[in-house]
């Protein structure tokens, strides 16, 4: 059993290895944020094998869901770049578009099928614990997550009004942003010129 | 089972290669990407220790400190994407290199 978590363990490090140098080195970087959505998943995988069931749900959903797509509308509306490895390298035949898609397909459906093994192959009833030393039943399991939100809710009960605020800062703060009227004489050069070209255009 | 100095490396890995792409990229969106790979290589270190010292004893810090990083990340990245477009609104591209509006304004003065 503990043999066939190393194994997921080994092959989910790997991955995360190859998600993270694909971000640095894909051309645009809308494949780098989807590149960044596997490494995100790749984590969460860990967590889940670590036996943190709580932090493998919330990885999934804040990260890979949430923060990503934000990710994914910034890489959307703002221009797309140059990257850091330009030529020939070691790497290069991996940035065709085709093969790109054909590793990020493969990554993506074995990092779906990974939790799922790990889930399977988990005998609740004997000792399983990856990390700690102690006998883990289902019910010991969930007992941690009640464990995690009773401890939240009494020794750290700040925490949840403080992200809060943090978040509700961070959303007011992100719409003044954006929301600002640029004056023409403060925009750089180019967009000054775009703009211009733009209400001639009109 | 795995031992905890597995993940331990790995973080270290990660957190190592998340610091090399803050430091060489050009691009603000790759900037704020390889962050995003910092913290979530802390977050693995943060539920490694927990494994290690607490899961056994019933102690879960360690994961309250990833929920807290988890949320700070979201907070961060709301505001960077946000300061990412209105430069982008204001310089017509987010490479970093390009955009030295302050270190014109030091010399000047």
């Amino acid at each position: 059993m503990s043999v066939f978590l190393q194994f997921i363990f080994i092959t989910v490090a790997i991955f995360l290895i190859i998600t993270m140098y694909m971000t640095w080195t894909v051309e645009k970087t809308m494949q780098a944020s989807y590149w960044l959505i596997l490494f995100l998943v790749g984590i969460s995988i860990l967590f889940l094998i670590a036996n943190s069931e709580i932090m493998f749900a919330f990885q999934l959903s804040i990260y890979g869901g949430g923060i990503s797509v934000l990710l994914l509308f910034a890489a959307l509306l703002a221009q797309h770049d140059d990257y850091l490895f330009v030529g020939d390298s070691i790497f290069g035949k991996i940035q065709g578009l085709r093969t790109q898609i054909s590793v990020f397909l493969i990554l993506a459906i074995n990092l779906i099928l990974l939790p799922i093994l790990a889930i399977t192959n988990t005998n609740y009833n004997t000792e399983n614990s990856v990390l700690g030393d102690s006998e883990r039943t289902v019910s010991e399991a969930f007992l941690d997550t009640a464990r995690f939100s009773h401890q939240l809710w009494t020794e750290y009960s700040v925490v949840i009004p403080f992200l809060s605020l943090l978040l509700l800062t961070a959303l007011l703060g992100s719409i003044k942003l954006v929301i600002r009227e640029w004056e023409l004489e403060e925009l750089s050069d180019i967009m000054k010129m775009r703009y211009e070209t733009k209400e001639d255009a009109k | 089972m795995i031992d905890a100095t597995w993940y331990l490396g790995l973080s270290g890995f990660l957190f190592a290669g998340g610091l090399f792409g803050v430091l060489t990229q050009k691009n603000a969106m790759r900037i704020l990407i390889s962050v995003e790979i910092m913290l979530n290589s802390a977050n693995l270190a943060m539920v490694a220790f927990n494994g290690m010292f607490g899961l056994g004893i019933g102690n879960l810090d360690g994961w309250i400190f990833a929920l807290i990083v988890i949320g700070v990340a979201a907070a961060e990245a709301a505001i960077g994407l946000a300061i990412f477009l209105s430069v982008y609104r204001n310089f017509g591209e987010i490479t970093v290199s390009n955009i030295f509006t302050l270190k014109e304004q030091e010399v000047a003065n």
